[in-house]
């Protein structure tokens, strides 16, 4: 990330607030595995997203957007692609804060219900930064 | 690989940052969805991966197209 980016981020609006999404399983499927590491509790939560763009709410019948780490030269670093899960929204509840100095617009909660995709492709995470230096190298 | 035969791009974006904090700034500064942080272990400076919904490009500014 450039310089120049980490200082504008200094100078930000106080009052714009976000929207958090979180997505829940629904169902027993899996359960074991959704674990907070920290605590060790078992969690519905399948992920939570901070929205700050003004796209469309997810709605009913869309597929939760899994993240995913594919080994690379035999080592796991971190995620490196994204494709559509086998959870579907089956659900949306959304609710407005009323108190003031609420941090989020609105909180949504997708409720997923476990269904299998037989073929989801995966799709690369674009490297944002290294895109970025590149055409600054360039240009 | 069968995976590397079905990759396309475009649809989650990561961009490294020095701060936690800082992932969520540049969310709400460019309008984007933070979909995720992690520890980022390449680097000792930036030490988390900020993932975001989409396409999360940087602005282009004058001076980029400009030298």
């Amino acid at each position: 990330m450039a310089t120049q980016n980490f200082q504008e981020l200094t100078v930000i609006t106080m009052d714009k607030k976000s929207r958090r999404i979180v997505y829940l399983a629904d169902s027993d499927h899996r359960c074991d595995d959704r674990v907070l590491s920290h605590t060790g509790s078992l969690t519905d939560i399948l992920s939570e997203t901070i929205s700050y763009s003004n796209r469309a709410l997810p709605k009913v019948g869309d597929r939760w957007t899994e993240l995913v780490r594919v080994p690379v030269d035999g080592k796991i670093e971190g995620w490196t692609h994204s494709r559509e899960s086998n959870w579907v929204i089956d659900s949306v509840e959304s609710y407005h804060p009323t108190h003031t100095d609420s941090k989020h617009s609105e909180i949504v909660y997708c409720y997923c219900k476990y269904v299998p995709i037989a073929n989801s492709g995966l799709v690369a995470i674009v490297d944002g930064d290294a895109a970025r230096s590149k055409e600054l190298v360039l240009a | 690989m069968v995976i590397m035969a079905q990759e396309k791009e475009g649809k989650t974006t990561r961009h490294s940052a020095a701060n936690k904090s800082d992932c969520e700034k540049m969310a709400k500064k460019y309008n984007w969805d933070l979909r995720d942080i992690e520890l980022n272990s390449k680097s000792s400076v930036l030490k988390y991966d900020c993932i975001f919904d989409g396409d999360a490009e940087f602005p282009r500014t004058y001076g980029d197209n400009n030298g």
